[in-house]
């Protein structure tokens, strides 16, 4: 006997599991989300609010990042919650001449994209953040970069779905996936069975677990971020800022290895400064560690004298679900029909948000997206993993 | 700077904290003895800042207070250093801490053996406008005048529940202030009762009597089952009122009184300051009759942490004797693993140890019921009363949330920022754990404490720059 049914039940209640829940509800589908926790509880709770366009590789990683942005933009006219949603424009800081170079053809790259972002000199830089370090050269700017609170967007989809009539199970967590033939029919929580023939996978940094249920390997590895928070202070930063190693931390890790090591700078509404973050493979370990501290905090106040008297008020650390590509994985799983990947964001899981769960109900409702997601495609590591 | 490695770190120097650092101190071991305070003994012992020259006769320490163990400490036991003022802003895997210091900035230190001897801190319950400036808790005033030797007025209206409630009236009035009233929440009944559950502990009746006859002389007022529900005034407190509170917990209709003063001192109650042990991975047990979350501990005092030993108010609270044993327990504990002192004698010392710390619980467990809160008091906080003074939410958000599904503590803190500020939850946690059980109707879930985040006090990004 089963204990509920659903059209779909969606596992994960961060950031993607209630985006995706939220834009089901919208499209009225019958969805039961499962969180083991509580809502926000892991990653979506412990991470930046950057909605930020520069740092995503130019062609479509970047074009689903402006869609979602655009949808993002528009959120708060639906959403109950306060998401702070604020378009403060973004810098990636250059220090050195060798970074000024590299970001040269990035912003090619990207402004053929579509992208609206420029060069900075020297001048224009300590007029757009006059409290910034003198040694930086210059910066690449985009005014489309914004942010958002991740936990009140969080707890927003998931509030917005509760309303549109979704079903949101905290507590409760996944024991099994029930297969008939190669279609899922159910899945087993400790509270009883829930018959249901499709199944979206938005566990992030746990999906493999889920993965493993039914025979399926995906390869997303935690991969840990720590993060520094200071005391509230009046306007001091108004654009997010990242370093030029930021960028090559994210995507070419070799470049990262020679740099003085990336970092990310953002104001909040409230006024603290979130600074982060160190990418460290260490499984599931969410301790703050001396070294990752002590990193993060010199070169956040190289970059930003100021930060050196105002207090830090907590570290915390939170896990990414890393990619090898650096691209989530999104869309159907060929071998089980029903099951729907949507993990494996990395830091751009709320960036992504918005994008993810509208092309994922998308693909529930009429079985085809807008965009293509087959660049997204668990099978594009097929030959890795075989 | 290079990684300083001692055998024992001691953190905390209170009862708990110089008791264990006594004992420890014999033997031929590096030990490191930290508190955040300018000078060791914490609040119990706390000695003037410097010799009073007001015009008030200053505090008198009771004869009673071991006032040799905390000044006699360290002068000629080159094994044992002391730093003051410092604060463990973290605690890291391998036992290693991050400290900050006042002369040497932030030093990283690496221990055989860690014994968190933190203590407890004051808890208030709540009303609209407590946080005018005039209000201000038990302690801070007991501190104002043991420390400095400083009257927080010269009139002053106490509210609370408890030895500390008497104690301070008494130390005001030695000191030549005034007491206005006393607003005491619990019932006279319960005072009496006190007598029995301090039979044997001569020293402590003596104490109360000295308070209580002070206040008589003085003819000071005092209301029992009575609780401030409002302050009232502009920029600064005017107006008290306070209700008579039922043994159900509901206000007596009629009951209401005005008392008009500027200063109001008040508490009800301590709270483990248990964040060190937890970020450390110390298991922790709710327990109402204890103070609320305490750590977890075998009857060596070793936590579950191997390693790591918690002593003092932060395993239950229950006062100063409590906390002196349960140091010299660790401390002995420690001797023990170590190999310094052979299993016998190890198990006769920790026996009558052990003996003595079973009534000292009673104790214990008879203050914190004193304290207890009633659910329906809950029911009764203004919506307008702040609960989380860094993010300022108030009681009626935390019920508009509760009333939308929310059942624990973490989950509301992600929807409020309660406890999201600079404190870290320090003032309001132990309230929301308390409103959370009284106010969820249905689907209780079980206790979950807040999350703990280093650095447990702020420190300048600056200092960790130079690390």
């Amino acid at each position: 006997m089963a204990w509920k049914s659903a059209d779909v039940v969606v596992i994960g209640g961060g950031i993607i599991g209630t985006a995706i829940a939220y834009f089901l509800s919208r499209q009225k589908i019958d969805v039961i989300l499962l969180e083991k926790d509580g809502i926000a509880s892991g990653s979506s709770g412990a991470c930046d609010g950057a909605v930020v366009m520069q740092t995503k590789k130019p062609g479509v990683h970047l074009k689903l990042a402006m869609e979602s942005h655009a949808l993002l933009s528009r959120m708060q006219d639906h959403l109950q919650m306060p998401i702070e949603f604020e378009q403060n424009g973004g810098l990636i800081v250059i220090e050195t001449d060798e970074e000024k170079t590299a970001m040269k053809q990035f912003v090619k790259a990207q402004r053929q994209a579509g992208l609206d972002v420029e060069l900075l000199d020297h001048k224009q830089l300590h007029a757009l953040a006059p409290h910034l370090s003198d040694h930086l050269i210059s910066a690449t700017y985009s005014p489309q970069d914004s942010t958002i609170n991740p936990i009140a967007l969080t707890l927003g989809f998931a509030m917005g779905a509760k309303q549109m009539g979704a079903e949101i199970i905290t507590g409760s967590t996944v024991s099994n996936i029930e297969v008939e033939g190669r279609q899922i029919s159910a899945v087993e929580t400790a509270a009883g069975k829930i018959e249901t023939r499709t199944v979206v996978n938005a566990t992030g940094v746990y999906a493999s677990e889920i993965g493993r249920m039914l025979g399926i390997e995906i390869p997303i590895k935690p991969r840990r971020g720590q993060l520094l928070v200071t005391e509230a202070r009046p306007d001091l930063l108004k654009p997010w800022l990242g370093s030029a190693n930021y960028i090559a931390a994210k995507f070419n890790p070799q470049l990262a290895k020679e740099g003085a090591g990336g970092v990310s700078i953002d104001q909040t509404q409230n006024g603290n400064f979130l600074i982060g973050a160190t990418r460290e493979f260490v499984g599931y370990d969410k301790r703050t560690t001396t070294e990752g501290l002590k990193q993060i905090a010199s070169r956040a106040v190289q970059i930003l004298p100021v930060l050196k008297n105002m207090h830090l008020i907590r570290a915390f650390a939170g896990l990414r679900p890393y990619t090898p590509d650096g691209l989530p994985i999104l869309g159907k799983v060929e071998k089980i029909k029903g099951f729907i990947m949507a993990a494996g964001h990395e830091g751009d899981g709320i960036a992504l948000s918005a994008i993810t769960g509208k092309l994922i109900s998308e693909l529930v409702s009429e079985g085809k997206t807008d965009v293509a997601l087959d660049s997204f495609n668990l099978n594009r590591f097929s030959n890795d993993t075989t | 700077m290079g990684i300083e490695a001692y055998d024992v770190v001691i953190i905390g120097a209170g009862p708990s904290g110089i008791g264990a650092a006594t004992v420890l101190a014999e033997y031929s071991l590096k030990i490191l003895l930290i508190d955040e305070n300018n000078q060791i003994g914490g609040q119990i012992w706390r000695k003037p800042a410097y010799q009073p020259v007001s015009r008030f006769r200053g505090h008198q320490p009771p004869t009673r207070q071991p006032m040799d163990l905390s000044t006699g400490i360290g002068t000629d036991k080159n094994n044992l250093h002391i730093t003051t003022p410092s604060c463990v802003l973290g605690v890291f895997p391998d036992k290693h801490l991050l400290l900050s210091t006042s002369d040497q900035g932030v030093r990283e230190i690496k221990a055989r053996s860690i014994i968190f001897a933190t203590g407890a801190r004051e808890k208030v319950l709540p009303f609209k406008g407590w946080t005018l400036p005039g209000v201000m808790t038990l302690g801070a005033a007991q501190i104002l005048l043991k420390q400095y030797g400083v009257l927080a007025s010269s009139e002053i209206l106490i509210s609370g529940a408890g030895p500390l409630a008497y104690l301070l009236s008494s130390q005001i009035i030695g000191a030549g202030g005034k007491v206005t009233t006393v607003l005491d929440r619990s019932s006279l009944a319960t005072m009496l009762n006190a007598v029995w559950v301090m039979a044997g502990q001569l020293p402590k009746i003596g104490e109360g009597l000295l308070a209580l006859g002070r206040l008589i002389k003085k003819r000071v007022s005092v209301k029992h089952r009575m609780q401030v529900v409002e302050v009232k005034g502009k920029d600064k407190l005017q107006e008290v009122i306070a209700v008579r509170i039922a043994s159900d917990g509901t206000a007596v209709d009629g009951s209401q009184q005005r008392y008009e003063t500027q200063m109001l001192a008040c508490g009800n109650g301590f709270v483990p300051n248990i964040e060190l042990p937890q970020l450390t991975g110390c298991d922790l047990i709710y327990a109402v009759d204890k103070g609320g979350w305490i750590v977890k501990t075998d009857r060596s005092m070793e936590t579950s942490v191997s390693g790591v030993f918690a002593a003092g108010e932060i395993t239950g609270i229950a006062g100063s004797d409590k906390s002196l044993i349960e140091g010299r327990l660790a401390a002995l504990s420690i001797l023990n693993q170590f190999g310094k002192l052979n299993s016998k004698k190890y198990r006769i010392r920790r026996a009558a140890l052990l003996n003595k710390r079973k009534h000292c619980q009673r104790f214990g467990a008879f203050l914190n019921r004193q304290w207890a809160i009633h659910p329906r008091e809950w029911a009764g906080i203004d919506d307008a009363a702040i609960i989380c003074r860094c993010e300022d939410i108030t009681m009626g958000t935390i019920r508009g949330w509760i009333k939308k599904g929310i059942r624990s503590a973490p989950d509301l803190k992600r929807a409020t920022r309660c406890g999201m500020g600079i404190c870290q939850g320090r003032t309001c946690a132990p309230l929301i754990y308390e409103i959370l059980a009284a106010c969820s109707v249905a689907g209780k879930q079980e206790p979950h404490p807040l999350s703990v985040r280093t650095p447990v006090k702020p420190i300048p990004l600056g200092d960790l720059a130079r690390l």
